[in-house]
Formats: structure tokens, sequence, C-alpha cells
């Protein structure tokens, strides 16, 4: 017979292997990254901008820029644009952060050629139409009011607005009025004045031969001219506003209670970010965490709730965030509350850190499986300004030599249960 | 092209590795052949609350997840009308822990009162959150009961009613579980680094001795021919009005699911689509639209949905859609949207075949549905289709009698 009591054996499971992009500077100042990986003859392109959200003085207009570069260029008419990406089975799709404009591109390696001409022109010279700022504007707004009959949204919107300080720009949501306010011009200024090659980073992965890199270098390097991005206003502040405590906010016909709780912690350069990574994972963090065991699989109030780090440019927040049921919300918050408490006053168990390492360890090989999954953790951590090799080393170390006293000394200095903002929809 | 080696228990269970040298990891997928459609009407959502019950321990196991922790792994679950899929990722060395983990949840699963009493109140939350907690959330509730009137697919996996989940019981937990949890009722996939015989050898230690199943399933009853149109209307306190219309169509091994799946392609996939292109930026009559296929295995539905602009009726609004249906009965499509569809077919494949957990997946999938080979001949059957068959589906489909038509208003204030 077998033993069935007993786990087999655990295998070491190893740090991953980061490959190293190659890293070639454009002479109009553009950062090219190339990793080539994977097994499939696939490229995907990445171009970060610096043109997000806090560039604008206004809200929506980076958004509004950055998804409009696709609707028509000065060659080619939007539809145009969307039947050259569709015929050759090729996809592009556009991310705003509030530092950067992201454009994304994949496509089968031998047909990238196809799509290169339409793809310079969506990033060099998009012509914004009227009718397609339009409909945009249309369209979103519609989306933006069944949006804000979802308790989370109303959650997410009333936690930005009341973390981050007035004027800051991280603490604007659009309004729907804001959609009457956006005009051809402002799109056509932001691009003018953000979409520039001296601070744009280009990453290239999957399989690109020779020649889509050759093709990438000339339209994106020599061919495209232009200074470096307008800096961001020195009000951009993105530091949290003083803690504000707890906000209701009324959601008509909820069913559930949406929760949302931020707390301001460090950023991702900082010597401490490891380690709150590993104590927010033990928080809420993984389907075996305090809050998942405690309020869903003990308690049934909720179908899940989880706890992460958000980061900006200087700073990291910790949230914790769940739909629960609402009459039991009250409870549901008194034991988030509960479980930080736990961690600041008692040693997490060595079985429990051990688990949550090794788990850990295995979400470091899955981050970085795939040619195009380790492209976006290599983009989002170069970003960032964190060596991406470095931070997978440093994690790994981290996570070997990590023990409960630290753990706990981190929940004292970071977990304060009075710096948590509250905010309650439903 | 996706390779795979196969390997038959003597019990019944059936495995499928496909090797994939270029990462550190293995997935393992182990489907089960039960899904909504197994459940009995009075007491739907079954199969998929039963999902959450794997996780509450096994005869031999306390606690599935936390070993799968330990050894870096990480796992979910989902249930469909037609199967539950189990599925894993681990690092490829610490493979003998998921079979180690999945066999003991096969052979018998601990049935505590107390984690069908935890897991009934976290579905139910989950059946607030996905249907009531947000706008439209209810649509699923409303439009299978609209276009079955018999077969089980008239209910979504949650369930029809979440009074249902409330009834369940601990007598229902065992008797489904020796009805449907076996292996030979399971397909079981690993997919990434590791090696055939190894596998093979791995179930062989560790499913080779759990017996096959010996209860009777239930009879699955067909849908009949619907023969007139029906519709449905419903307030809702939302900002905009929806249409849901719905066809019948075949199932998934029938030639017509390609053909309709073609037809779908042209009239909504990418920003080019025919209803994206006329119906959003021509004539401004819905702010979103789409075209599916149900993909379910027995004869499915093709849906044609749109969220209304302002100021647009739903007369209007339907007959755009129609409109823009029959134009294919009547006039077909040009070779060159035919040839921009197989393209973005085969585009997709090799996509798809770009994560090692992804194929597992797939292949546990066509393994049910006929067998994990057929996976390699998808192209070519999309290939063959011609385009006067898209026309002719077109016909058949979208006639008045075959359909079924949610309208969904908003109430506004």
């Amino acid at each position: 017979m077998i033993d069935r009591k007993t786990a087999p054996a655990l295998n070491t499971i190893n740090c991953p292997q980061v490959p190293d992009a190659r890293v070639v500077a454009l002479d109009n100042g553009a950062t090219l990254h190339i990793l080539t990986s994977g097994t499939q003859n696939v490229v995907k392109l990445d171009i970060v901008l610096g043109a997000g959200t806090t560039k604008s003085a206004k809200p929506l207009v980076a958004n509004a820029t950055n998804t409009l570069t696709a609707e028509g260029t000065r060659s080619y008419a939007s539809v145009q644009v969307s039947e050259i990406f569709d015929s050759y089975g090729a996809y592009i799709w556009q991310n705003t952060s509030t530092r950067h404009a992201v454009l994304s591109v994949c496509s089968l390696t031998r047909y990238f050629s196809h799509i290169m001409p339409v793809l310079d022109e969506v990033v060099r010279q998009p012509v914004f139409p009227q009718s397609e700022l339009d409909l945009y504007l249309a369209r979103t707004r519609q989306e933006m009011m069944i949006e804000m009959q979802k308790p989370g949204v109303m959650a997410a919107r009333a936690m930005r607005r009341h973390y981050y300080r007035p004027g800051s720009r991280h603490d604007r949501v659009a309004e729907l009025v804001d959609y009457d306010r956006v005009s051809r011009a402002d799109l056509v200024g932001f691009h003018s004045e953000c979409y520039r090659p001296a601070d744009a980073h280009i990453f290239v992965s999957g399989r690109p031969d020779a020649h889509v890199i050759d093709s990438i270098a000339d339209r994106f390097g020599s061919r495209w001219q232009g200074g470096a991005a307008v800096p961001a206003d020195v009000c951009v502040d993105d530091t949290p506003a003083p803690n504000f405590g707890r906000i209701n906010v009324d959601v008509a016909e909820a069913s559930q209670t949406s929760i949302k709780m931020a707390l301001p912690v460090v950023g991702r350069r900082h010597p401490d970010f490891i380690g709150l990574s590993i104590l927010s994972t033990i928080l809420g963090g993984y389907f075996g965490s305090r809050l998942m065991k405690n309020i869903r699989e003990e308690k049934g109030l909720t179908y899940g709730i989880g706890s992460s780090i958000q980061t900006t440019e200087t700073c990291g927040t910790l949230s914790v965030t769940s739909s629960v049921k609402s009459d039991l919300s009250e409870q549901a918050l008194s034991e988030i509350y509960a479980e930080v408490e736990r961690l600041r006053t008692e040693p997490v168990g060595v079985d429990e850190l051990t688990n949550v390492s090794n788990y850990l360890r295995g979400e470091m090989l899955r981050s970085l499986d795939g040619a195009f999954a380790t492209s976006d953790q290599i983009r989002g951590l170069t970003m960032a300004g964190v060596d991406p090799a470095r931070y997978f080393a440093d994690f790994y170390s981290t996570l070997a030599a990590i023990t409960p006293a630290r753990v706990q000394e981190l929940a004292v200095q970071y977990l304060v249960p009075s710096e948590f903002r509250v905010v309650m929809a439903g | 092209m996706i390779d795979i080696e196969r390997y038959r228990l003597a019990n019944g269970l059936t495995v499928i590795t496909h090797v994939d040298r270029s990462t550190p990891m293995a997935a393992v997928n182990l489907l089960y052949k039960v899904g909504a459609r197994n459940e009995n009407p009075d007491k739907t959502g079954f199969a998929h609350l039963f999902e959450h019950l794997m996780f509450g321990g096994s005869r031999n196991i306390p606690s599935y997840d936390t070993p799968l922790q330990n050894v870096g792994g990480e796992n979910n679950a989902f249930t469909t009308n037609d199967i539950t899929d189990y599925y894993l990722t681990l690092p490829a060395d610490n493979l003998e822990t998921a079979f180690w983990l999945e066999s003991d949840r096969m052979l018998e699963l601990a049935f505590s009162q107390e984690s069908l009493d935890v897991q009934k109140k976290v579905v139910t939350e989950e059946f607030k959150q996905r249907y009531f907690n947000q706008p439209y959330g209810d649509i699923p509730l409303l439009a299978r009961p609209l276009a079955y009137k018999v077969h089980p697919y008239r209910w979504p996996t949650i369930g029809s009613d979440i009074s249902h989940i409330e009834k369940a019981e601990l007598d229902d937990v065992r008797r489904f579980f020796y009805a449907h949890y076996a292996p030979d009722n399971a397909i079981l996939v690993v997919a990434g680094n590791v090696d055939a015989d190894r596998v093979n050898s791995l179930a062989d230690k560790w499913f080779g001795l759990i017996s096959r199943q010996s209860a009777p399933r239930l009879p699955i009853p067909a849908e009949p021919e619907q023969t007139e149109r029906r519709e449905l209307h419903v307030e809702r306190s939302v900002p905009a009005d929806y249409i849901h219309m719905q066809f019948h169509m075949g199932g998934r091994l029938d030639r017509e699911y390609y053909v309709c799946d073609t037809l779908t392609d042209i009239l909504a996939d990418g920003a080019s689509s025919r209803l994206t292109q006329r119906l959003i930026k021509d004539r401004r009559i819905f702010s979103d639209v789409n075209a599916f296929i149900s993909g379910d295995d027995d004869p499915g539905l093709l849906s044609l949905t749109g969220t209304l602009m302002p100021g647009v009726g739903f007369a209007q609004a339907e007959q755009a859609l129609l409109d823009e249906a029959l134009l294919i009965a009547d006039k077909g499509i040009t070779a060159r949207e035919f040839e921009k569809i197989k393209i973005r077919n085969e585009a997709s494949m090799v996509y798809a075949e770009m994560s090692y957990a992804n194929k597992a997946n797939n292949l546990a999938y066509f393994e049910h549905l006929s067998e994990a080979e057929a996976i390699n001949r998808e192209v070519e059957i999309y290939n063959s289709i011609g385009i006067d068959e898209v026309r002719q589906a077109s016909e058949r489909i979208f006639r008045p009698a075959n359909a079924s038509v949610l309208y969904y208003h908003s109430l506004k204030n």
C-alpha cells in the first residue's frame, strides 16, 4: 500500500533565471529593450511613453489620447487601422496609468512587417478625428454610468479621491460632467507635448527576427525626432493625504457591501518593500492567507478577500478589498482589524512562514513563465526603476532569510491600525 | 501542433502528457465529465457548490491547498454546464505532490458538515457578487430559461435560484461524489517540463487502485425544436437599455459550430467587424455590441447582444441587428472577410500554444469532446468551411421562430 497520509518530499524550488534584455540606446533618446524567448513565432511590442494621467491638467485627456491614437492617422482612417490589424491576426491595445501611456501590439512574427507602417503612424501621427472623439466620449460616458452602479467601483473611486492630496492629480476620478469638457485640441496638444521619444521605452519580446528589430529601431529611432515629454507639474505629488478615517458610500440596491481599505507603506525601491510584500501575502495575498481563512473559509462572509501592494512613483499602498454579506459587514471589518492585530502581537508560525515562502518561490517562477509574461515583469520593474535580475535575486534571498520575528517587526512598524483609510460602499 | 502521449489505466482514467521544455513548470489538469447539466432541476447549482467542497479536505489529507502551496503550487477550478475542471501549476520537480493531492480527493472526499455549511454561505455570496451586485448581472438567469425549456442548460452553473444552494445536504454531496467523481469519468492532462514515462508511472501509483464508478447517471433530456419567437421584458435600474437575442444552433462537435463561430467572428470579432463598424461607428445605435456562440456540448446558442445608445429604441436596435444578420443570409460574405477570419483563427492557435497551462486545459477539453489530438485539426476544419456555408447557416439560424429575445429596460429615475 502507498502511504497517502504523508506528502511526497519537497524538491528545492529554484530562483528563476531572469533573461537579460539587450538594451539599445536609440539616437533620439528612446531606449529599446529586446527580450528574445519562448517557442512560438510571435512578437509583442510595448511602447511606454511619459503620457500618464497626471501629465494632463484635465481628467480623461490622457486616456482619450492613448485610445484614440489608433482611431485615424495621417494616411490611415480608423477603419483602415483596424482592418490592417485584424487582417493579420494582430492586436493593438492601450493602457494608461498615472505615469505612463503604454501602446501594446502583438502579432505573428511573419506578419509584423505588415503592421509596422500603420503602427508607426499610430504612435507618431494620429489625427484624432472629431467624430471618433465624440463617439469615444459618448461610449465611455455610458460605460462610466454603468461602472458607477458597482459598489466596488464606487468604493475605489471614493478611496482615490480622499487618499491622495487635493490638487495632486492622483486624487482625480472622472465625473460625468468631465466627458463634456474634453476637446480635440486637448488631445492634439497632449499628444504633441507628451508622446516624445526622449523618455520612451520600447520593449520587444517573443521571437522577433533581425528584420523586425531593425525596423523597430529605424521607425522608432532615427525617423522619430522630438525632445523629451513635458515634465509633470511640480504640484503632482503621490504622497497620501492625512488620514480621513472612514467614509460610507450609499449605493442604491447593492446586495453586498464593498470594503476597501488603504494603508500607506513604502515604495518599490525601499529596502523594506520585499519584506512587506511577504507580509501582505500572509495577510491576504493567497488562498491560504489569514483573511481568506478567517473571513471566507471559517465564517463564509465573502466569496473573496485579498490584500496587495500598489506602487506609484515614490510611494506604496497596501490595500484590502472585499465584497461581503451586507448585514455582517461590520463584523467583517472588525475581523480584518483583528487579523492585523494578530500579525502585530503574535509571531507568525514557522510552518506558515515556510508555506508562504514556498508559495512565493513558485509565484516567482510563474510570473516569468512565457515570453510575454516575462516581458511584462521586466517592463514593470524597469519602469519602476528597479533592476529586474537584482529584484528577483533579492526576493529569493529575502525569502530564505526572513524570520517570524522580522515579519512581526514589519507588522508593528507598518500595519498601524489607526493609519488604515476605510471606505464601505453598499 | 501539440504533441501528446496517451495512456489509459485499467480503471478507465485517461492520462495525457504534453512535453514543453521551455518552462521549469508543470500544469496538471483534471477534468471531470460532470457539470450543471447533470443536476436535478430542484437542486440546481450543485455541481458548482460541489467544486467548492473539493477544497475542504479529502480522506487522508485535511487541507488541499496548504501542501500544494508548500511545493510552490497554485490552483483553481471552474464549473460549466458540461464539465468541472480542476487545474494547478507547480515547479515540475514537485509533480508528485499534485498526484498525491488529486488522487486522494478522487478516492474520497472528507464529507464534512462544517465545510458544507461554510461553502453554502460562500457560494451564496458568490451568487450575489456575480449576479446581483452589479448592473446587468442577472442576464444569464433570465436568458437561459427563455431559450431552453427542457434541457438543463436552462439554468446557469450558479443555479436557477439562490435557495437551492441553501437546501443542499451532506447526503446529496455523497451521492453526487459517487456518481461522478471516479477515474472512468475523468481526464488527467499533464503539460510542461515532464516525461511521459514518469507521468504514467505516477498515474499508476496514485490513481491505479481507485475503483470505477457504479452509480447511475440521470439521462439528459433533449431540447425540442423551438417553433415560435419568444420574448421577455424586464425593467431594472440600469443606465442603458440592453438587448440580448438568442438563436438555437448545433452542438460543439457539429460542423455548424465551426460555421457559426466564423459567422459571429465576421459579425463582431475585432474592431473592423461588421457590427462594430456599422452599428457602433456609422449608425451609433449601440455603445457596445457583440455576437458569440455558447460552445456547449449539446446544441447551443448563438447570441447577438447590444447596449443601446441614449435615444435609440428597442425596435430600431433589434432591426439593426437583424438587418446585419440577414444581410449575410441574403448576400453572403466577402472573400476578403473570410480570409481575415482564417488568419485570425490561425493566429489564435499560435497564441494559445504559448502557455503550458493553457495547453493542458485545452487538451483536457478536447479529450472530453472527442480526443485530445483533435485540437491539431481545428484550423483545418475552419479552413474547410465554404463561403456559402456561412450564408446558409445565417439563413437557417436567424429565423423569427428560432429567436428568444430579452429586452432589458432601463428604469430611469
